[in-house]
């Protein structure tokens, strides 16, 4: 934190990390996609319809859809864990 | 979208598939590299003095004249990378740009780069990505620190890097250019500029270039990237921030024991930034030096030992201000050493650094390293 | 470009600035700081969500400095952190939110008189170093640390005004009643912070009622509307009458569980009213067990009492400052701090 600048900096530096993205290119073929429906309304049908153009589309397996207790609470660490077994791909839907 | 029909809902979450399996097969990013990617070409006079002041009033050298980037050499230099051509690197700092490989080979070949040393610069840019090195703390702050590139294994001789006598010095184009390509890539890419982001107080010739290899046929010991965990046969760069090395002049002293008393006399002058700084000191110890420290029964390890235990400060040394800002600044010493009345130069004994190169002679150089969390190894992707 | 950074363009150039100039932490300054504890520097105090980053007393000093603070405003900075983190108290929604509300603390208590801290007549505004200071401290850190900052978490439509600072006393010296936190069970020598998720404070302005009933009426009113959320949700909200409003009551002999009582009677719509405008949907109405096609059923703006954050501040004047909540994924909170 403190640097040469003669005062401190308390920026933090989570702000600045980057999670990288796995790599790309990915093939979607075969792939198991999970949903996660934030519980705003319509959210269950912008997911199923990209879920289903996946499928259709671009060779996705699998769909999978999972919800949120409610969209203000983060989702909670056991839904996150059970997604992450069962997935290889994840799309969340976000705001309202 | 709450107040629209279901099938409007429906209808643009068709349209927006398209773009999330864009972004899921190509990256999100897709788009702001492909215009990064768009090539820049410009017309310039063929004069090469014109050239020359273009460039320079640019900005875009560091003082020196550069080779200019034209097509072919650019192609050439991307063609050695190793490595996908629309890969990128970044993000930069401070500007956090992210660099298309064609932007990186300009700068390689401005920097007067061969292309079979283009692997070796990325791997290093890589490397001072990284976010142990904490690149930004090093190109922006008032102190004098630098991006140190070390190489190793078996691609120093390949590429005939200099190892050996006058290893920090002039003369040797691989070492001189890789150093030199890192450096125009983070002023050019990264926007670091003197005055602007860049606010060293002084700076050093480190800036210009600040690259390299290790000495591994004479040195007694497992080489750096060995020690790091990677085979012998492995190439590899290692970046850390380092500061002007500091000659340590073992005059008259015979046995290993004296020239690590010179050593330990070098770090306990104040003032050197690994007193401030829990990031591990670095030593470049000439083959001699190597040789007469295992010939007294020393290796790296019983050297770490030793530094660790007697390059040591009294507290009392400093004011109550600066011991103050220790407490802070070398919070895991102060919680670990055991010694509240002393202030040493590394936190643990194996985060202090040794590297044997150089050519005959009875010196050594203490690197005082500062800003990166511990020094961060890549390999070397080169093309087969 | 000079070589000399100018330490007030440094953080107002931050991502995570508020907009107006810091005191530039120096180590020193800190030192300063941090004699308003006796607490560890290093001791954890919590990780600010969504982001996460750890809180450390030293930290918090850090940001109290620069909010503008006095070591003496830094105990009721550091119970405001170690409350908000609560995981019932959902900041991290809250940061997230498109919904411009904002963690409201009441601070209750002798040493909130001591430092300074205002609960009279413009107390919800600027002027008052220990009110400012000891919000915007907060809000600092729901910044920097949490990274709740537009365009990183946070989804704000609007945000609101008292995101930059939303912090208060009661008006001890002219309440009929006891504290907050006394009618809670704390004692009055206590020191608490109580806080609650709310939007900014509507002002209920009444210079006609003479006796509490229509008193009581007008602001339960105020405390309804067509477009809140707290209409939908077990939530808290947040009312500060006014010394002349709550002696009205007093004078009638109304104790403050009768004011409150009598505010969660009276403050709701009948669903038809609710339904003309705002956020009424039959899904919302079946969560609150009401049945969507019965317009005459009576929703209550206050579900759970225990919700209501009723309480007396201001100035002289007939007005009461009604602050409207959120959704009860947020709990309200309330702690003793350490001085």
């Amino acid at each position: 934190m403190t640097s040469d600048l003669g005062f401190i900096d308390p920026t933090a530096s989570k702000h600045r990390t980057k999670i990288a993205p796995a790599p790309r290119s990915m093939d979607l073929s075969n792939k198991v996609v999970g949903l996660l429906d934030n519980t705003k309304e319509q959210g269950d049908i912008i997911l199923e319809t990209v879920g289903a153009a996946l499928r259709e589309r671009y060779g996705v397996a699998k769909v999978i859809m999972h919800r949120k207790e409610f969209f203000s609470k983060p989702a909670s660490g056991e839904l996150i864990d059970a997604m992450a077994q069962q997935v290889q791909i994840a799309i969340a839907a976000v705001g309202g | 979208m709450h107040t629209a029909s279901a099938s409007l809902v429906e209808q643009r979450a068709r349209d927006a598939a398209q773009t999330i399996a864009k972004a899921l097969i190509e990256g999100a990013d897709a788009t702001a590299r492909a215009e990064d990617a768009q090539q820049d070409q410009i017309e310039i006079d063929a004069d090469p003095a014109a050239m020359q002041e273009y460039f320079f009033d640019q900005g875009w050298t560091d003082g020196l004249p550069v080779t200019p980037p034209v097509a072919e050499s650019v192609a050439a230099m991307l063609a050695a990378a190793g490595r996908a051509h629309d890969a990128t690197i970044g993000p930069i700092p401070p500007h956090m740009r992210v660099a298309t490989l064609e932007k990186l080979a300009v700068n390689a070949v401005m920097a007067g780069c061969r292309p079979e040393y283009f692997p070796v610069v990325l791997a290093a840019l890589e490397a001072a990505l990284d976010d142990n090195v904490r690149l930004y703390g090093i190109q922006t702050a008032t102190n004098t620190s630098s991006p140190l590139i070390i190489v190793n294994g078996p691609i120093v001789k390949t590429l005939k890097l200099n190892a050996r006598g006058n290893v920090f010095g002039q003369g040797n184009r691989a070492n001189a250019t890789i150093g030199r390509a890192l450096q125009l890539i983070l002023r050019n890419i990264g926007g670091d500029l003197p005055g602007e982001t860049d606010m060293a107080t002084h700076g050093h010739a480190g800036k210009l270039t600040f690259c390299i290899a290790e000495n591994e046929d004479e040195s007694p010991w497992d080489p750096l990237h060995v020690e790091r965990g990677f085979m012998r046969s492995e190439s590899t760069v290692t970046v850390i921030g380092g500061s002007s090395p500091q000659n340590v002049f073992t005059y008259g002293c015979e046995t290993g024991e004296e020239v690590l008393e010179h050593f330990i006399g070098a770090l306990t002058g104040l003032g050197h930034n690994n007193i401030i700084f829990p990031t591990g000191p670095l030593f470049v110890l000439s083959p001699e030096h190597a040789h007469t420290l295992a010939r007294d029964g020393y290796n790296k390890e019983r050297i770490k030992q030793r530094i660790f235990e007697k390059a040591r400060i009294p507290l009392s040394r400093f004011s109550k201000r600066t011991v103050a800002g220790l407490h802070h600044r070398r919070a895991r010493w102060f919680a670990e050493a055991g010694d509240a009345r002393h202030i040493g130069v590394a936190d643990r004994p194996q985060d202090i650094n040794i590297v044997v190169a150089g050519g005959a002679g009875i010196h050594s150089q203490f690197v005082p390293t500062s800003f990166s969390y511990e020094p961060v190894t890549r390999l070397i992707r080169a093309k087969e | 470009m000079a070589g000399k950074i100018d330490e007030f363009e440094f953080f107002l150039e931050k991502e995570w600035s508020d907009g107006f100039p810091v005191v530039t932490p120096t180590e020193e300054r800190v030192q300063w700081m941090l004699k308003g504890t006796r607490r560890d520097p290093d001791a954890v105090i919590g990780r600010v969500p969504p982001a996460g980053e750890v809180a450390t007393v030293r930290t918090i000093a850090i940001h109290a400095l620069m909010a503008g603070c006095k070591p003496e405003y830094l105990p009721v900075v550091l119970g405001a952190v170690e409350l908000i983190v609560r995981e019932e108290f959902n900041m991290g929604g809250v940061q997230c939110t498109m919904h411009g509300v904002a963690p409201l603390m009441i601070v209750n208590g002798p040493y909130a008189h001591k430092i300074g801290l205002h609960g009279g007549n413009g107390c919800f505004g600027p002027g008052f170093r220990a009110n400012a200071t000891i919000g915007r401290a907060i809000r600092l850190m729901l910044l920097n640390l949490g990274g709740g900052i537009p365009g990183l978490a946070s989804a704000t439509v609007f945000s609101s005004p008292i995101r930059y600072t939303a912090c208060l006393a009661e008006n001890s010296e002219y309440s009929p009643w006891e504290s907050l936190a006394v009618s809670r069970g704390y004692s009055p020598d206590d020191n608490v912070i109580s806080s609650v998720m709310v939007e900014s404070p509507r002002l209920h302005f009444d210079d006609v009622s003479t006796e509490p009933e229509r008193l009581l009426r007008g602001i339960a009113d105020s405390m309804t509307s067509t477009g809140s959320w707290h209409m939908w949700f077990r939530s808290g909200i947040a009312v500060a009458m006014s010394p002349q409003h709550a002696k009205l009551c007093a004078d009638a002999g109304m104790s403050r569980a009768d004011t409150h009582s009598r505010l969660c009677e009276l403050a709701g719509r009948t669903q038809g009213n609710l339904k003309r405008g705002g956020n009424w949907r039959p899904e919302r109405a079946r969560a609150m067990d009401a049945d969507p096609d019965d317009d005459n059923c009576f929703i209550k703006a206050v579900k759970d009492p225990a919700t209501l954050q009723l309480f007396v501040a201001g100035g002289m004047g007939p007005i009461t400052a009604v602050c409207h909540g959120w959704n009860d994924s947020s709990r309200p909170v309330h702690a003793k701090y350490e001085v």
